[in-house]
């Protein structure tokens, strides 16, 4: 039997959506880039910045007199919402040069990464944190291995970022 | 100042760049194919860890966020840390820098970001570190409060865009 089936190929997906108007206009425009690059880099500040310091609290290496919970209460939803801006500003920079970022090594390893990092707080929360009351007493290794995993992701996010900008 | 003055700043100014990008490291990072971009993550993950909490702080001083997890006790807790954070970024910003200083001193965007955004947001950022557990004790938080937050978040959006126009101005 030789029936022709619809092959889905990722890279000709990428080619078209490389050449549809909006990713031209991104691309192109002289203002897009640059402002969409803004946001991009202060909401990874925002969200890079907060979740270094919950992980440095995890590891038992800062802000030892607050409780944990008090310190993921206070830091978490800011770390998601600096992280909805990070993916809302690097999906517009992504769209703006689909097939450069296909083709950049760098890129496809900060992909990996990220949802390495997604993992990584999903089994957080589903696996590590229903006993958190306890952790001020005694810190589980879980959670300070969830910590260390995090603050390596997201060190490796930032480099393979600056160098799939750099080629 | 006359014209002469201004002249030789000028020509100091481009002499340290110059002396400065060919100091060996500053040679050894624009010569390596790896360094630029690690320097740069530097620079990075510094100013994550300063500005990150700022923001937080920002925010919750104009009233976004929940009211009883806003971020005081933890940004008051990493105080030092915090200027620990602007250490790494300032090192790996001066190497970034170092590596071509001489074209650096004569943008206008890398000027107006070290000449003039940093310092004021520098400047209220202290004053808001140093307010913000009075304003934070307030039961309805002062309008001044909400003004320095406002500003605060403005102003490191105006040095994060100055940054990022740096290699598109000439």
């Amino acid at each position: 039997m030789n029936i022709a089936r619809p092959m889905f190929h990722f890279l000709t997906f990428v080619q078209w959506l490389n050449d549809t108007p909006i990713s031209v206009y991104l691309r192109e425009g002289d203002w897009p880039f640059p402002i969409i690059e803004t946001i991009h880099i202060l909401g990874l500040g925002f969200s890079v910045g907060t979740v270094m310091w919950l992980d440095l609290r995890l590891l038992k290496l800062t802000m030892r007199e607050v409780p944990v919970s008090d310190v993921i209460e206070q830091l978490e939803p800011w770390a998601m919402g600096g992280f909805s801006v990070m993916l809302l500003s690097g999906s517009l920079l992504i769209l703006s040069e689909p097939l450069k970022c296909y083709n950049t090594i760098a890129f496809r390893i900060k992909v990996v990464l990220l949802i390495l990092a997604g993992l990584n707080v999903l089994y957080f929360h589903k696996k590590v944190m229903h006993n958190v009351d306890e952790w001020d007493q005694n810190m589980p290794w879980r959670a300070k291995m969830v910590g260390a995993l995090s603050l390596i992701l997201w060190l490796g996010v930032v480099i393979a970022g600056r160098w799939t900008a750099y080629f | 100042m006359d014209g002469s003055s201004v002249n030789s700043g000028a020509n100091f100014a481009v002499g340290f760049g110059h002396w400065l990008q060919n100091q060996p490291f500053a040679l050894s990072i624009a010569g390596s194919d790896w360094a630029y971009p690690f320097v740069q993550a530097t620079h990075f993950t510094g100013l994550s860890l300063f500005v990150g909490t700022n923001i937080a702080v920002d925010l919750s001083l104009i009233g976004i966020g929940k009211k009883s997890a806003a971020p005081f006790q933890i940004s008051e807790m990493l105080l030092v840390w915090n200027w620990i954070g602007f250490a790494v970024a300032v090192t790996g910003g001066f190497l970034l820098f170092s590596v071509s200083a001489e074209t650096y001193l004569t943008n206008m965007a890398f000027l107006t970001k070290l000449g003039l955004l940093i310092p004021l947001a520098l400047v209220l950022h202290i004053v808001i570190q140093r307010k913000a557990p009075e304003w934070e004790t307030a039961p309805e938080t002062p309008s001044v409060a909400k003004i320095a937050g406002c500003a605060e978040l403005l102003l490191w959006l105006c040095v994060a865009t100055a940054a990022v126009l740096i290699p598109y101005v000439g």
